[in-house]
């Protein structure tokens, strides 16, 4: 099976995954690029077959993500907002979409922490290692990040009320 | 892994859903392709070895979970109303944040709408509820938006339940044992103020709320953010009490638009040496941060009439006057203007040092001092509540801009510092001929007596201008 058939098998998830992390499609595009790019060049080196190639690509993409948010500080031309701007994607369903919009409100600094762990359920030092994290800090991140999902559910339900 | 609860299971469910949800929106392969020059005229893709073929996006890691037992049992209103039960203990203000009070409306937003930042994060999305909220009786306090970017840390806030400003009465102001929260004029029934923790502060500013329909509704900012999130105390007075809000502010939603171009250029003129540090661009202001080092004068300034001091910005053959700015903490200051395109300039028209002198009034009106040369006359002289208050007048139409660092001398002769006292009051004017006026209040030290009055500086004018030309 070639990378690309395999690429364009991920394709749509890995999408989803750098929005996710980074929170509007022009900086995700960027990153799928780059994930894209730096996949094909060093194919060679995945090892486990076809099987593997969802978590390998995953991990080039997240390092890419990675660069863009470290990058990412009073680095912006202001010209056109337009596609940085927070990203309505919906999901499936109501309950999912509803999930990324809460999501898709918190900071740069809490959103890829979430995304990681919760989206991917990876451990929290994989996370830290991940994003080059101690695992302390990626571990009160979770925690602030939690409380302000919780209290924006919350407020989401008594609206619904 | 740590077990857990309903909401997490829901979130992670939820967000692996959404991923699910993706459809591939971009032309990678063409892109690859295009970068690595390897084109459909034949050279295949790299391949690996197939076991069995994958005609599904590997997906979500698929991890089935079975609800305790008793969430299954439970009717999600019974688990909604336990998380608000926990929440409404654990976070109050967050629990506060939960009821997601309504914000838009004409009088708020007419506020929002007069300050740059909190417009762009308005119109970003970043101020849509309230955030905090406490109670003391029939009165309501609430914190309905934090905005935090590379200059400044602000927060919107609104008090209903109090009455209309009484009229000022002419008290002295009280000191309060809080003095990060400004002092309570006797004629005004609300004052808010800002401190930060970890790392926040330095300096604040607040202008006094403004009475509306909708309660008292004012904006309150200290200075930026040392780290990236950080929590903000808004203390708000009324009633003879205090009360302190704790609200979340993060730089990171504001940062994602912004771009800091470093300057570092210096000019030195007459002893003022002005240096431009870095300008910020961002969607709603061009923010100019530099250092002054100059002996620096502790005192109000009253400049001629038709004198126009303000800094500003030329870009595309406009001039932009500041739309705020910071009064500076160790010599560092942000003007803010307008956000611009194509090459800017910014300028300081003029400037004021201070000259250490030592000029000495006994405590008695009508006493006069040689002040550069004009008559500088005590006109009149106040004690109440533990205050002193003095008005001054001084001929002469010169480059003196005022006099500083007030201290009263007791019969003894010993000196104290009228400035140390948590607050001092001042209004300084020139008339048309261009005689200086000036007022000052401030509490006394306990227990002192005082026969004269002293001043240990004059502020002078320096012309400039200090022009700078400003990198995009």
């Amino acid at each position: 099976m070639n990378y690309f058939d395999l690429l364009r098998a991920h394709q749509g998830y890995l999408e989803r995954i750098a929005l996710a992390m980074l929170g509007n499609r022009a900086d995700a595009e960027d990153a799928l690029q780059d994930a894209a790019l730096s996949g094909y060049q060093h194919f060679a080196q995945l090892r486990g077959g076809p099987h593997a190639f969802g978590a390998w690509i995953r991990q080039i993409l997240i390092h890419k993500c990675r660069r863009i948010l470290e990058g990412r500080q009073r680095s912006f031309p202001v010209d056109d907002l337009a596609p940085y701007l927070p990203d309505a994607a919906p999901g499936p369903d109501a309950e999912s979409t509803a999930v990324w919009e809460m999501v898709a409100r918190l900071s740069d600094h809490l959103r890829p922490v979430v995304v990681l762990r919760y989206m991917l359920d990876m451990p929290q030092q994989d996370v830290a290692d991940a994003l080059g994290l101690p695992v302390g800090t990626v571990k009160s991140r979770l925690g602030k990040a939690l409380e302000l999902l919780r209290a924006m559910d919350a407020a989401e339900r008594r609206e619904a009320l | 892994m740590m077990n857990r609860d309903d909401f997490e299971h829901r979130l992670g469910q939820g967000m692996k859903k959404w991923a699910e949800g993706g459809k591939p929106t971009l032309d990678l392969e063409g892109y690859v392709k295009n970068q690595t020059g390897t084109d459909t005229d034949g050279e295949t893709a790299p391949e690996v070895s197939v076991a069995e073929p994958i005609a599904e996006p590997a997906p979500v890691p698929a991890r089935t979970r079975t609800l305790p037992r008793w969430f299954r049992w439970a009717s999600p209103a019974v688990a909604a109303a336990a998380v608000a039960l926990v929440l409404t203990f654990t976070f109050p203000a967050w629990a506060g944040a939960a009821s997601g009070w309504p914000i838009v409306g004409p009088v708020v937003t007419e506020i929002i709408m007069k300050d740059a930042g909190l417009k762009w994060a308005f119109d970003a999305g970043l101020i849509r509820e309230a955030v905090a909220e406490g109670k003391d009786g029939d009165v309501t306090y609430r914190v309905l938006g934090v905005m935090a970017d590379g200059r400044r840390t602000t927060v919107i806030y609104q008090v209903t339940g109090l009455p209309a400003p009484k009229p000022f009465d002419g008290k002295p102001i009280p000191v309060h044992e809080d003095s990060w929260i400004p002092p309570l004029h006797d004629d005004m029934v609300l004052q808010v103020g800002i401190a930060g923790v970890n790392g926040v502060g330095g300096w604040s500013s607040s202008s006094p709320p403004v009475h509306t329909a909708v309660g008292y509704v004012g904006v309150t900012s200290t200075s930026a953010l040392t780290s990236d999130t950080a929590e903000v105390d808004v203390g708000f007075r009324f009633n003879g009490t205090s009360h302190k809000l704790t609200v979340t502010a993060t730089r990171s939603e504001t940062d994602r638009f912004s771009r800091e171009v470093a300057v570092n250029q210096t000019q030195e003129i007459d002893g003022i040496k002005v240096t431009v540090e870095a300008v910020t661009y961002t969607p709603a202001e061009t923010v100019v941060r530099y250092r002054v080092e100059k002996p620096t004068f502790w005192g109000g300034v009253a400049w001629d009439q038709g004198t126009d001091p303000r800094h500003y910005m030329e870009a595309g053959g406009k001039r932009y006057s500041t739309t705020d700015g910071s009064s500076g903490i160790n010599g560092l200051f942000h003007d803010v203007f307008p956000p611009v395109k194509g090459p800017v300039k910014f300028v300081i028209p003029m400037d004021v040092k201070a000259l250490e002198v030592d000029l000495q009034w006994p405590l008695q009106v009508g006493a006069e001092l040689d002040v550069l040369g004009s008559p500088a006359v005590l006109r009149e002289i106040q004690r109440s509540g533990g205050a002193v208050h003095f008005v001054w007048e001084r001929e002469g139409k010169d480059r003196f801009m005022g006099l500083g660092h007030y201290q009263v001398i007791d019969s003894e002769g010993k000196a104290y510092s009228l400035d140390q006292g948590g607050w001092a009051s001042y209004s300084n004017y020139r008339d048309q001929e261009g005689h200086s006026h000036s007022m000052y209040a401030a509490p006394l030290p306990a227990g002192v007596e005082p026969v004269a009055v002293k001043a240990r500086q004059i502020g002078m004018a320096v012309d400039g201008p200090w022009v700078f030309e400003l990198p995009r």
